[in-house]
């Protein structure tokens, strides 16, 4: 009997990223990165030498936004609170997932600002309005009277 | 590309919590597997990320993470607190002495 060797895909060793990963990944972290959505991403690998890369958050709290591991051929995409995002078994896959799950994280982020933006100017118009209209009314009917006089 | 490290002190508390974590689990005598099995989560990669100390336990998983530990839920949690959120903790648990 003969035994039939089937090529095998070039592998990386235990706890190493391919290159062409680390670089798929760079390139989906670079924009965010630059806007500073994103302080940084940093290395590990698990207990079984399966290698991950965190997408680190802002300071000051430095969350972890993304986790992409590689179990095998399979590519993972998670959150900082475990919560999968799915399986990939192309990393093209995983970074068009993470694009969209950033994107969303910005929006989010976006939406928070306006909302803060709104809770100020309703903060001014309802406890400093009030406070600033009098003084201001004062104001114009004693001007003309110093105006006079000066 | 290399990729810019985050803020080493800023991480130094989650890194403490995992490293504890990853004690608790090793005399717990599981391995990563093993309690992302006991934790209900379909792959182990999470119990990875939190002990390396980059993702936090969620609220919801600390008693069935502290039970397959073999731990004390309310200990857990409070000693959890005091590494994710120490001027929390320390509002709560740390009293000024009268």
């Amino acid at each position: 009997m003969t035994v039939i060797r089937f090529p095998t895909h070039p592998r990386t060793p235990l706890g190493d990223w391919d290159p062409a990963d680390r670089e798929a990944i760079a390139t989906l972290c670079a924009p965010y990165l630059k806007a500073g959505e994103i302080s940084g991403c940093e290395s590990g690998v698990t207990e079984c030498g399966d290698p991950q890369l965190y997408v680190i958050g802002p300071a000051p709290e430095h969350d972890c936004l993304l986790c992409i591991s590689r179990l095998g051929r399979l590519y993972l995409l998670e959150d900082g609170r475990g919560q999968l995002f799915g399986e990939y078994p192309r990393i093209a896959e995983l970074v068009k997932r993470a694009r969209s799950t950033l994107a969303q994280k910005r929006h989010f982020i976006a939406v928070r600002a306006i909302g803060a933006w709104y809770a100020a100017r309703e903060f001014f118009e309802e406890k400093l309005e009030p406070l600033l209209a009098e003084p201001l009314e004062l104001l114009s009917h004693v001007a003309p009277q110093f105006a006079a006089f000066a | 590309m290399r990729f810019p490290k985050a803020a080493p002190e800023a991480k130094q508390q989650r890194k403490q919590a995992g490293a504890w974590l990853q004690e608790l689990r090793h005399r717990a005598n599981l391995s990563q597997v093993e309690l992302a099995g006991r934790l209900g989560l379909k792959y182990y990669t999470f119990v990875s990320q939190v002990e390396n100390g980059f993702g936090r336990v969620p609220t919801e998983l600390m008693e069935p993470w502290a039970r397959a530990l073999s731990a004390d839920p309310c200990e857990f949690a409070r000693t959890l607190l005091s590494f994710y959120d120490p001027t929390l903790h320390q509002l709560l648990f740390e009293r000024p002495k009268a």
